[in-house]
């Protein structure tokens, strides 16, 4: 039963990260490749000031998605400019710098040896204390941020963003101020992620750089590609299709020494033959008549 | 047909420039110009190309900043100023730049010329998007607000509404790249008018049209401009300058980076016999000793042909036998053979969806065809990729203009190894490709072409102004009696040509 709690968990956890990823890829067309350190931002921030400065969960998230939000600037401030290619490399290098920052920042970040012993949630003086009811929690955010997307999706700012991403000059050319529009998605997207980082701080109790690397952008975006870009359900399949995977591979009896290889290597299969085979993903949306 | 001719006798200026210039590169596109716009005119922008009829609608509607010079907009009462060289503190203040969005927030729309619909989006969603001022468009009261939730229902009314006064009831949920290509001009002129337009910039909004396609859009044009007072600027090349003389109150007509304004009717006269170049040039080919016939083709698209000699054998030089070419899940052409012989000029006239540059893109293995045999001098092609049937003689010109933008007019000749300029010095060598005005691009692309024995031609003429419509008619000829085949697709627009192309004419 614990182990079917962790696994939820973790869904819940990279579901809301895909949801608000999808936000950035699939519906404003902006290739974030920086999130995996937006979502450390998140988690190094609740963990500071909860081990630090003793703070409880609830200002910690708050405060976690305040800060990613306004780190979120350094991207969006410059997609204003760099478009495509360019604003790949642009979050690349974002990726990259925020990374190390986390890595060699060892007065407020402990370097690679991470933080430890990051307290277990508290609301309201209700502790959070065993995996159901970090389940709950979890479930609970997960639904706040699956709502918060949705509506978000289907208003006129969700509109804004798929012509955005259609055709960033037409757009513009009906008056929409794209930057803003871009600001708005990569402030909502990053507090979003940082919710899920402050989760994940919260729940495994210690955190190293390593868990934010490009590795696990790449992880992140291959959800949402092989579940579905610009759709909702899109990334709540491809997130459940990532985790399940190496979960399965378990029950093969492959020997650990490759197991992580061949993981990488059913990830990569899988990502060529979706791009292939179906563009759109598992949950992908079907064209109009 | 109405004809409306917007005499504008107040002296309300809606838009007024003075002393704008523009150069790219060293090279001046517009010279000083002064202009005057009243509210409720209707002008049409005309010139030959590379004479800066977009450079101009670009400054105009905000994409493109000028060199030097004034744009005043006086629109419902509203005063705007902007003047160039701008000062370096308007340059650094991020709320005070001249952009597309800056120009629609004051009432200036534009409708592209390649229409850029939101291709993922309904025709119903992709009018909506342009609503101004919606409050649901702010995340937060989208979110918490019920005045965003009632606002965006009445926007989907009054959004319905329009495009079913457009006669586009029945696609409200049809995918933008899904409907014809009629309708998805209209579907542009709605999105810019919900945008709030009071001037609305038009760039060649019936280029490519057929004949039911230019006459929704004109009923449509004129609707708005008799019913919503709409100031319109339209842009258009020679084929279509006598369907908006009917309709347009002034001229502006630019050349060697002037212009000069007229009175429509000034115009009509010069005009009135223009569009009739592939009337003339099946008649020169067939001569006294050739023959026109033409066949009719399924979907109402007809196929007319024209030879030099009509006792000379021909041998067959393309065959195409019952090919079924899909798109999606439609089927675009369903069991179509033709047969093409050297040295006679085809003339495929069809409606606009019917499958014309599909036809061309399949004989040219750009795109596979379900089912049916592409046979060129007796060898099957259907196998072979495209760079394959160029090598045995299939040159296709497709119709969007395939210029390399990244390289300059003369890195491109001479990487087709093009000889001879056929439209002498009239583009610049230095010039990028993307650079280039959309008529400069379609002569840089015929240009291009390697020599071949076939050549495939999706609406060669379309951007071409006067003089390089005299000099590719010329190459046409030429490479008839050079016995090339030529098949070129153009959409059915009603010129002089088509009484000829209904009857069997024998020159003999």
């Amino acid at each position: 039963m614990n182990y079917i709690l962790h696994l939820l968990i973790y869904l819940d956890i990279y579901i809301i990260i895909t949801l608000s990823l999808n936000l950035l890829i699939g519906y404003s067309g902006l290739f974030q490749l920086a999130h995996a350190a937006y979502y450390g931002i998140g988690a190094y921030t609740t963990a500071l000031l909860m081990v630090r400065l003793g703070w409880g969960f609830i200002p910690s998230i708050i405060s976690s998605i305040f800060v990613t939000g306004g780190l979120s600037l350094f991207v969006s401030l410059p997609a204003w400019r760099f478009r495509k290619d360019y604003f790949v490399i642009l979050s690349l290098a974002m990726q990259v710098a925020i990374y190390s920052l986390l890595y060699n920042w060892i007065d407020l970040t402990n370097g690679p040896f991470g933080i430890t012993g990051i307290p277990r949630p508290s609301i309201f003086g209700y502790q959070i204390n065993t995996l159901f009811k970090m389940f709950s929690l979890s479930t609970a955010l997960t639904l706040i941020c699956g709502t918060i997307v949705f509506i978000l999706l289907r208003s006129p700012w969700g509109r804004v963003l798929n012509a955005m991403r259609d055709d960033e000059l037409a757009a513009r050319g009906l008056g929409k101020n794209t930057r803003l529009f871009k600001v708005q998605a990569f402030f909502i997207a990053c507090a979003m992620v940082a919710i899920a980082g402050s989760l994940y701080a919260t729940y495994v109790s210690y955190i190293d750089p390593t868990s934010f690397t490009l590795d696990e952008s790449i992880l992140m975006i291959s959800m949402i590609i092989v579940g579905g870009t610009g759709n909702f359900r899109g990334p709540i399949v491809g997130a459940l299709t990532l985790i399940a995977i190496p979960e399965i591979l378990r029950f093969l009896y492959i020997p650990d020494a490759i197991a992580a290889n061949i993981r990488l290597l059913i990830y990569g299969l899988l990502i060529i033959t979706m791009v292939h085979l179906r563009p759109q993903g598992l949950a992908g949306k079907y064209r109009f008549k | 047909m109405v004809i409306i001719n917007n005499e504008v006798d107040n002296d309300n200026t809606a838009l007024s420039v003075s002393g704008l210039t523009k150069a790219f590169g060293g090279q001046i596109v517009l010279h000083d110009i002064s202009l005057n716009l009243k509210q409720g005119e209707v002008v049409l922008l005309r010139g030959e190309n590379g004479s800066g009829k977009t450079t101009l609608v670009n400054i105009l509607t905000g994409n493109l900043e000028p060199d030097k010079g004034e744009i005043q907009l006086n629109i419902n009462g509203n005063k705007e100023n902007f003047s160039w060289p701008r000062q370096w503190w308007k340059e650094i203040n991020p709320f005070d730049h001249f952009t597309p969005e800056r120009l629609v927030w004051e009432g200036v729309g534009r409708v592209w010329q390649d229409i850029r619909l939101f291709p993922t989006m309904s025709t119903l969603e992709n009018v909506m998007v342009s609503s101004p001022r919606q409050h649901g468009e702010n995340p937060v009261l989208a979110l918490i607000s019920n005045k965003a939730k009632s606002e965006n229902r009445q926007n989907e009314k009054i959004s319905s509404e329009w495009l079913s006064k457009l006669g586009l009831g029945d696609r409200l949920d049809s995918s933008c790249d899904k409907i014809s290509l009629g309708q998805m001009k209209r579907v542009a002129i709605a999105r810019a008018i919900q945008a709030g337009a009071k001037i609305l910039f038009l760039d060649e909004p019936l280029s490519g049209l057929d004949n039911s396609g230019i006459s929704e859009v004109m009923k449509y044009l004129e609707t708005i401009a008799r019913e919503s007072a709409i100031t319109i600027v339209i842009v258009e090349h020679v084929f279509n300058i006598p369907t908006i003389l009917k309709f347009a109150s002034t001229v502006w007509t630019l050349s060697n980076g002037k212009v000069q304004i007229n009175k429509a009717h000034e115009i009509m006269e010069n005009t009135v016999n223009n569009g009739n170049h592939l009337h003339d040039l099946l008649r020169q080919i067939a001569g006294d000793k050739g023959t026109i016939y033409t066949e009719q083709l399924p979907n109402g698209a007809k196929l007319t042909v024209a030879n030099t000699d009509s006792l000379k054998e021909s041998q067959t030089a393309l065959e195409v036998k019952d090919l079924v070419i899909k798109r999606g899940i439609r089927t675009v052409i369903d069991g179509l053979s033709l047969t093409l012989k050297a040295g006679h000029l085809y003339l495929l006239e069809a409606p606009n969806g019917w499958g014309k540059s599909s036809l061309l893109d399949v004989i040219a293995g750009i795109h596979p065809s379900e089912s049916g045999r592409i046979i060129l001098r007796g060898e099957e092609i259907n196998s072979l990729p495209t760079y394959s049937r160029i090598k045995k003689g299939i040159t296709y010109l497709r119709s969007q203009q395939s210029v390399f933008t990244s390289l300059s007019v003369e890195e491109q000749r001479r990487l087709a190894k093009t000889e001879g300029r056929l439209f002498g010095n009239t583009l610049n060598c230095k010039t990028k490709g993307g650079n280039l005005s959309g008529g400069e691009k379609q002569k840089l692309s015929i240009e291009m072409l390697p020599e071949s024995d076939i050549y495939l031609l999706d609406e060669p003429m379309i951007g071409l102004d006067d003089e390089a419509l005299k000099s590719f008619i010329k190459t046409v000829k030429n490479l008839i009696y050079k016995s090339k085949t030529i098949l070129t697709a153009v959409p059915n627009v009603n010129f002089k040509r088509e009484k000829l192309c209904c009857t069997i004419i024998n020159n003999i």
